[in-house]
């Protein structure tokens, strides 16, 4: 941990991180806030599961034409990852609300088959080996200056849509027919919510990978809804968490030598948020029980 | 002539073989207030979501307010069974009502008018001093005037609900009853009910809903039948439908037919 703050201030390297991780954080309060009250944490599984399927296809058609990666400098595997967000986001939506599918059915075969193309690409890739690790399990290290510019622009463009619409995605969570019944396109509203899952998980990744990104989206709200009963709120502590999660995460494994379990800063990061969701637990009881022997009301 | 609240027309309805109403007609003038009534799994709340335009009717038409239902939205609000929501979803009393005003804004979220609704209609089912509780800490009878709140918010002429007694305590049931009574001077209003008694000194109508519909004044149902909460008795005193079966049945093949043969012709 020392040895990371000593650097942090003289790396552009960990100061970009450490940027890349306050953009995340943000998206992370306000969107994991709409997937946890819509009880909707599977749906973000299968769309981050299935970034692999993107991100293999640009790392193999890079593989076959070596010459695409300075041709199309904006085709980036992470790039390739989110257009198949985008794509399973679309057919999660039509699937569920114009087909009537059973949503379950839909999200666990868009997760395998997601990784499962991830997989095969990168195994068929030409060249040197595999190196599926590093979008398994993200790379919060290693953020170029435009990746981070990328995670910028898809951080403001989540933030717009929660300001415009953040009532519409309350309701989706609370009563989802009052929107059809306001009036409103209640598929139009998913199919939102669905696109911006898709972004903030794209973002997620790069820093603790497809697979453990579902845990940072879910647990740091989980932790603050604990502590509060109102929505911004629990947005705001929810980053707060995410990102504390995150720059110690860091920071315990930066120093870590090998043989050391901390070695790994997206374990790391996800196994913090395991613990602030045990704190705050165990705060919120300690809370009840003090409140109870005052005799306040307790809430249920 | 005035255009009917709810104009229903040789209305059927089902779920793929199962037909749950067959030959509905209906019609709801401005400021009744009708009470549906019948056994479980008559059809009442699947006659409710027709009107609403959540369910479309296999054959023949709903109006509202002269317009399909679609259109007409805006001007109806819909109360459904508290028992729905996720009790422990963190909204407070008065965010709840906003989102009956949902179409009416977006952007950083509602204007000052909207709370001026939002607080109004609190005001009207009587816990504007718990606008900024929890939705949570309230009790069922409670929670069920906050959400009759939020459809009065989007100031709707016609309101529809569906037992909103459902699971209240006997204080509770009287307190959302009395409500709807003060509403009923103002606002048309369709209602699916078990309990009889409380609503009948102001209810206009009793729709009997068994898998085909009735309705009847209320002063032609028996005071008997309604105080014991007989319908089917009801039913068989005035359902010309089932009792004779004479009735053209626009469901049944010839109808279509020529109708086509119209079309056609």
């Amino acid at each position: 941990m020392g040895e990371f703050l000593l650097e942090l201030p003289h790396s552009p390297l960990l100061l970009r991180s450490l940027a890349a991780m306050v953009l995340a954080a943000i998206c992370c309060g306000v969107v994991g806030c709409y997937v946890v009250l819509k009880r909707d944490s599977y749906a973000v599984g299968a769309v981050s599961h299935s970034l692999l399927g993107g991100v293999g296809a640009v790392l193999y058609l890079q593989g076959l034409f070596p010459a695409l990666e300075s041709r199309l400098p904006w085709l980036t595997p992470w790039g390739g990852g989110l257009a198949a967000g985008v794509a399973v986001a679309i057919l999660i939506t039509l699937l569920t609300t114009r087909w009537h599918f059973r949503l379950d059915t839909v999200l666990s075969a868009l997760w395998a088959l997601g990784m499962a193309m991830g997989v095969s690409f990168v195994n068929a890739r030409p060249g040197y080996g595999t190196e599926l690790t590093s979008y398994l399990f993200g790379s919060i290290l290693i953020i170029s200056p435009q990746d981070l510019w990328t995670i910028g622009l898809l951080d403001g463009l989540v933030l717009l849509l929660a300001l415009f619409w953040h009532s519409r995605f309350v309701a989706l969570a609370f009563h989802d027919e009052l929107l059809t019944l306001r009036g409103l396109s209640r598929g139009r509203v998913q199919l939102a919510f669905q696109l911006m899952v898709a972004v903030t998980v794209t973002v997620l990744s790069q820093l603790v990978g497809v697979v453990l990104c579902m845990a940072l989206l879910v647990l740091p709200v989980a932790a603050a809804s604990l502590l509060s009963r109102r929505i911004p709120v629990i947005m705001a502590v929810a980053g707060v968490l995410c990102f504390l999660c995150s720059f110690l995460g860091v920071g315990i494994s930066y120093g870590a030598g090998s043989g050391s379990l901390l070695r790994s800063p997206g374990a790391v990061i996800v196994e913090l948020a395991g613990l602030s969701y045990l704190v705050a637990w165990l705060f919120s009881r300690l809370r009840a029980a003090l409140r109870e022997r005052r005799g306040e009301p307790t809430v249920k | 002539m005035t255009t009917p609240a709810v104009e229903i027309r040789n209305l059927c309805f089902g779920y793929e073989e199962h037909e749950v109403l067959h030959n509905i007609n209906l019609t709801v003038s401005p400021g009744d207030f009708a009470m549906v009534v019948g056994p479980n799994g008559g059809g009442k709340s699947t006659l409710l979501r027709l009107m609403l335009g959540l369910l479309k009717p296999r054959y023949g038409s709903v109006r509202i307010l002269g317009e399909s239902p679609e259109v007409a939205r805006r001007q109806m609000a819909y109360v459904p069974q508290s028992l729905e929501f996720d009790h422990n979803f963190p909204i407070s009393v008065l965010e709840t009502v906003l989102l009956g005003r949902l179409e009416h804004y977006s952007f950083l979220g509602p204007r000052r008018r909207d709370r001026q609704a939002a607080l109004e209609a609190l005001e009207g089912v009587g816990l504007k001093q718990e606008a900024r509780r929890p939705f949570a800490e309230l009790s069922g009878g409670q929670r069920q005037r906050v959400l009759i709140a939020q459809a009065l918010a989007s100031h709707p002429s016609l309101l529809l609900l569906d037992e909103p007694g459902a699971n209240l305590d006997a204080p509770g049931v009287a307190a959302i009853y009395g409500l709807l009574k003060e509403l009923s001077q103002r606002l048309t209003i369709v209602m699916v009910s078990h309990n009889l008694t409380m609503v009948e000194p102001f209810a206009t109508h009793v729709v009997c809903v068994n898998h085909t519909a009735d309705m009847h004044r209320i002063d032609q149902v028996s005071q008997e039948d309604l105080h014991v909460g007989n319908w089917i008795h009801i039913f068989h005193h005035a359902c010309p439908v089932t009792q004779d079966g004479q009735e053209a049945d626009p469901c049944a093949g010839p109808h279509l037919g020529q109708e086509e043969g119209h079309a056609h012709g």
